[in-house]
C-alpha cells in the first residue's frame, strides 16, 4: 500500500528500531504508515528518510533516540513521546526485548495490551489459569491535558507473574495509552516490595493489517540473566500473536454494535472510544469496505 | 459456478466419523469462513467461525463438555450457540443475544452437510442406489466448476447439486464412486469420497485404500489441467 | 545433569523440550539469546557448536546438536521401553525416513515463520508453497494411516518420528501457512497432544 493519508496516525511519534541495532551500522529499511522508510545513525544522530519507489532516497523527517529506540514521525506531532521518569531511576535495568512482526492491526494489538481476561487462556500456567478467571473490577478515565487513556487498580491472580517469580502472586497493574499505537504496563515488581516493573510495546504500524512490535521492560530485578528476561517476554508476546493474526476483521471496530463487550473491556471500550473521537481510521474496520474486512 | 452450485443447496463438508467428539473442523463454502465440531454429547454443528466478543476464530478453540470455548478469552457457547459463560465475569448470566450465528447441518451418509442459503430441511445426500462408504476427503487447488468437468469427461452423472456418480474403474476392479463437492472458493474445491461398498466388512479397508490413492492421482491430474490452461 | 541450549521460540529446541517432558526426563535450560542478541552466532558458543544452531545437548562428554540427533540419542540412551525408537531395524528405517523429512521439507514451514516474524530474507512465496507440498505428503500419508487403523506415523505409537514432525507442522500459522486443507495432519496434531507428559510453546496450545 501507500502512505496512509490517515493526518492522526501521522501526526504522531512511532518508534521504528532500537538504538543498538541501528548504531551497530545496520540501516534499517522498513515501513511505516505505509510509507517505505530508512533509519540510520550519524554518529549519535539518528536520521529517517523516506525510502522512493526507484530505490532513491527521499525527504527526510525528523528523529529522535528515546528509551532504546529510535523515534520518528512522517507528520507534525502535537505531542511528544510519552514521559517514562522511571528511566532515570537507579538500580533499573532496561530490557530490549527485539521487534517481531505481526500481521494485525496496531489497534488490536494495543487492546490485546490492556486485557487482563485473555491471561487464563493465552498464558496458561504463567499469566493467569483456571478457576481463578474473574476480573475484579478497575478504574478507567482519560487524563487531562496528557491526553492519555488509563486504567488503574486493575489486580489478576498469576501463577508466574515474571521471569524471577517462584510462586504465584496477585499482580497490581496499572495501564497507559499515550498515543494510539504506545501503551505501558506498570505491574507489582516480585523482587522489591512496593516498587513497580515497567512493560511497554510500541508499535511500528508498516500498514493497516502489519506491525513491527517494539517490546521493553524496565525491571527491578538483578539476579535474572538478560536471556531469562527476554525469553520470559518473548514468550509471552508470541502467544499473543497466534490469537492476534486470528482476529476477523483485522481492523479494530470503533462502532460499539460491532463487537460485544462487558464490563471487564472497560478499558477496551475507552480505547476504542478515544480512538473514535480523535477521528483515527488507519487501522480500524471500516463498514464502507475500505478497510481490511476478511 | 451458480449452474453447478447453487447456494440453497446442501454440501458435504467432510466425513462425520472424520469429526470425532470433542474435535473442531474449519470449514469454507463459497470463501466463507465456518467452524464445525462436536461436543461430548455426539452432536455436530456448524457455525460462524468468528466469538461475537473480540472477532477471534473459534476453529482455534476447544471442545469442553457439550460446549464449544474460544479460545482468547474462555467465553462457553453451548449447542444452541447461546453463551453460557464469561470466565471474566462468572457471575454474569449472558444475555439472550450473545449468540453466534449458526447454519443448518445435518449428518447424511457418513457425512456432514451445511449449505449457504435455506435448502428443504431434508440433505438429499448421496444416491440411494448404493451403500456407500466415506473414503477420504482432499483439498483440490481448482475451481468448483473444472473438477464437475473433468467428471464429465468421465461418463459421470449428476444428480443432485455438487454430487457426482459413476463406476470406475479402480485397479481392474468396477467401483460405484460418488464424489461430493464442496465449492471452497472460486479457486478451490473439496472432494469428498465415496465408494460402494463391496460385500464383507474387512474389505472395507483395501476398498478405502484403493479409493484413496486413485483420489490423490484424480486431485493430481485435475491440478495439472487447471494449471495448464491457467498458464496458457 | 544434563544441560540443553535452549531458545523459548525455536521448535526446534521445543522438538527436545517436548521429548524430555514425555519420558519424563530432568534437565537444565541454558538460555541462549537468539533473537535479538545473536548469541548462537558468538565466539563462545560456535566452541559448543561450530554450525551456530540451537539446540544443543550437553550429557556428560557428550556434545550432540541437531534436534533429530538429539531425540535418536535419548530415546536409546532414556526410554528404558525402547517405545520412542523402537530396536527393528524396519522401523527405525522408517523413523529415520520421518527424521530426515522433519529436518529437510519441513523445515520450509520454520523459514516462513522466521521470515514473518523475526525479519528472515526468505523468498517467502517459494518456501510456503515447499511447505505445503511436504504437508501434503504428511496428510496423505496420515489419511492412509488411519485408514489402516494407525495413529501415528510410524508402527502401532508415537516415536521419535512424531516429535521430530510435530513442532514445524502445529507452527505453520505463525510463518502464514493455514492446515486447514490437511485433516488428517489436524487429528494428528491432536492426537500428539494427548501424548502423556505434552508441553505447549508459544503458537501451540493444549486440546
Amino acid at each position: 500500500m501507500t502512505r496512509t493519508t490517515d493526518k492522526v496516525a501521522l501526526n504522531e511519534w512511532q518508534a521504528v528500531g532500537t538504538v543498538e541495532e541501528i548504531i551497530s551500522g545496520k540501516r534499517r529499511n522498513t515501513r511505516l504508515l505505509g510509507q517505505d522508510i530508512i533509519v540510520e545513525m550519524d554518529g549519535e544522530i539518528p536520521r529517517m528518510f523516506e525510502n522512493n519507489a526507484n530505490g532513491g532516497i527521499g525527504t527526510e523527517h525528523p528523529a529522535q533516540a528515546l528509551y532504546g529506540h529510535i523515534w520518528t514521525t512522517l507528520g507534525t506531532p502535537v505531542k511528544a513521546p510519552l514521559d517514562m521518569p522511571e528511566f532515570k531511576e537507579d538500580g533499573r535495568r532496561l530490557v530490549v526485548c527485539g521487534a517481531l512482526t505481526v500481521r494485525a492491526s496496531a489497534l488490536r494489538i494495543v487492546e490485546n495490551f490492556l486485557d487482563m481476561a485473555h491471561f487464563p487462556y493465552v498464558h496458561t500456567g504463567i499469566l493467569g489459569e483456571e478457576p481463578i478467571t474473574a476480573v475484579n473490577d478497575y478504574k478507567i478515565e482519560i487524563r487531562e491535558p496528557e491526553d492519555e487513556v488509563w486504567a488503574t487498580e486493575c489486580s489478576f491472580f498469576q501463577p508466574q507473574a515474571a521471569a524471577s517469580a517462584d510462586d504465584g502472586q496477585v499482580s497490581q497493574y496499572m495501564y497507559r495509552v499515550s498515543s494510539p499505537f504506545v501503551t505501558v504496563l506498570y505491574k507489582t515488581c516480585p523482587v522489591v516490595e512496593g516498587a513497580w516493573d515497567l512493560v511497554g510495546i510500541f508499535v511500528q504500524p508498516k500498514d493497516e493489517a502489519e506491525c513491527d512490535v517494539h517490546t521493553f521492560m524496565l525491571v527491578l530485578d538483578e539476579t535474572s540473566t538478560m536471556s531469562d528476561l527476554v525469553h520470559f517476554q518473548q514468550e509471552i508476546f508470541l502467544q499473543d500473536r497466534s490469537i492476534l493474526e486470528n482476529q476477523i476483521p483485522p481492523g479494530l471496530p470503533l462502532d460499539p454494535m460491532d463487537e460485544i463487550a462487558i464490563k471487564a473491556d472497560g478499558s477496551s471500550m475507552l480505547y476504542r472510544r478515544w480512538l473514535r473521537n480523535k477521528g483515527l481510521t488507519f487501522g480500524t474496520h471500516r463498514g464502507d469496505g475500505s478497510s481490511q474486512a476478511a | 459456478m451458480a449452474e453447478h452450485f447453487p447456494r440453497d443447496a446442501w454440501y458435504a463438508v467432510g466425513g462425520a466419523a472424520m469429526l470425532a467428539e470433542g474435535e473442531i473442523m474449519p470449514v469454507k463454502l463459497f470463501g466463507k469462513e465456518r467452524v464445525a465440531w462436536r461436543g461430548d454429547d455426539g452432536e455436530s454443528h456448524v457455525w460462524h467461525n468468528r466469538c461475537i466478543h473480540r472477532g477471534m476464530r473459534l476453529q482455534f478453540g476447544f471442545v469442553d463438555g457439550d460446549r464449544l470455548a474460544c479460545r482468547y478469552h474462555g467465553w462457553r457457547f453451548g449447542g444452541d450457540a447461546q453463551c453460557k459463560k464469561i470466565p471474566a465475569q462468572p457471575t454474569l448470566a449472558p444475555p439472550d443475544d450473545f449468540r453466534i450465528p449458526v447454519f443448518q447441518s445435518a449428518e447424511k451418509n457418513g457425512l456432514v452437510w451445511t449449505t449457504a442459503g435455506t435448502p428443504g430441511a431434508n440433505v438429499t445426500g448421496l444416491p440411494d442406489s448404493e451403500n456407500f462408504v466415506f473414503c477420504r476427503s482432499l483439498a483440490v487447488h481448482a475451481p468448483p466448476d473444472a473438477v464437475v468437468e473433468h467428471f464429465g469427461n468421465m461418463d459421470a452423472s449428476i444428480t443432485t447439486p455438487g454430487i457426482l456418480s459413476a463406476i470406475l474403474n479402480i485397479e481392474g476392479a468396477d467401483v460405484p464412486v460418488a464424489v461430493a463437492i464442496q465449492p471452497v472458493s472460486a479457486d478451490k474445491s473439496q472432494i469428498h469420497v465415496t465408494a460402494g461398498q463391496a460385500g464383507a466388512e474387512n474389505a472395507i479397508q483395501p476398498l478405502r485404500l484403493r479409493v484413496s490413492a486413485w483420489a490423490r492421482r484424480l486431485r493430481d491430474t485435475i491440478e495439472n489441467q487447471t494449471e495448464k490452461e491457467d498458464s496458457e | 545433569m544434563m544441560q540443553l541450549y535452549d531458545y523459548v521460540l525455536s521448535g526446534s529446541c521445543y522438538k527436545v523440550r517436548l521429548f524430555l517432558s514425555v519420558i519424563g526426563q530432568d534437565y537444565e535450560k541454558v538460555p541462549v539469546d537468539y533473537y535479538p542478541g545473536g548469541e548462537h552466532k558468538t565466539p563462545t558458543f560456535l566452541q559448543i557448536n561450530p554450525l551456530g544452531q540451537i539446540p544443543v545437548l550437553v550429557d556428560d562428554d557428550l556434545i550432540l546438536r541437531d534436534a533429530q540427533a538429539i531425540l535418536v540419542y535419548l530415546a536409546g540412551r532414556y526410554d528404558a521401553n525402547r517405545s520412542w525408537y523402537p530396536e527393528d531395524p524396519r522401523l527405525q528405517g522408517e523413523i529415520a525416513m520421518w527424521l530426515s523429512f522433519a529436518s529437510n521439507e519441513i523445515m520450509n514451514s520454520s523459514a516462513a515463520r522466521l521470515h514473518d516474524m523475526l525479519f528472515y530474507d526468505f523468498d517467502i512465496d517459494k518456501v510456503r508453497a515447499a511447505a505445503h507440498a511436504a504437508f501434503r505428503v504428511l496428510d496423505d500419508h496420515l489419511t492412509d494411516r488411519e485408514i489402516m487403523g494407525k495413529q501415528w506415523i510410524v508402527g502401532n505409537h508415537p516415536t521419535i518420528a512424531d516429535i521430530a514432525c510435530f513442532p514445524y507442522v502445529a507452527l505453520s500459522g505463525d510463518g502464514g501457512i493455514s492446515l486447514d486443507d490437511y485433516h488428517a495432519v489436524r487429528r494428528w496434531i491432536s492426537r500428539v497432544k494427548q501424548i502423556p507428559g505434552f508441553v505447549v510453546m508459544p503458537g501451540i496450545h493444549h486440546n
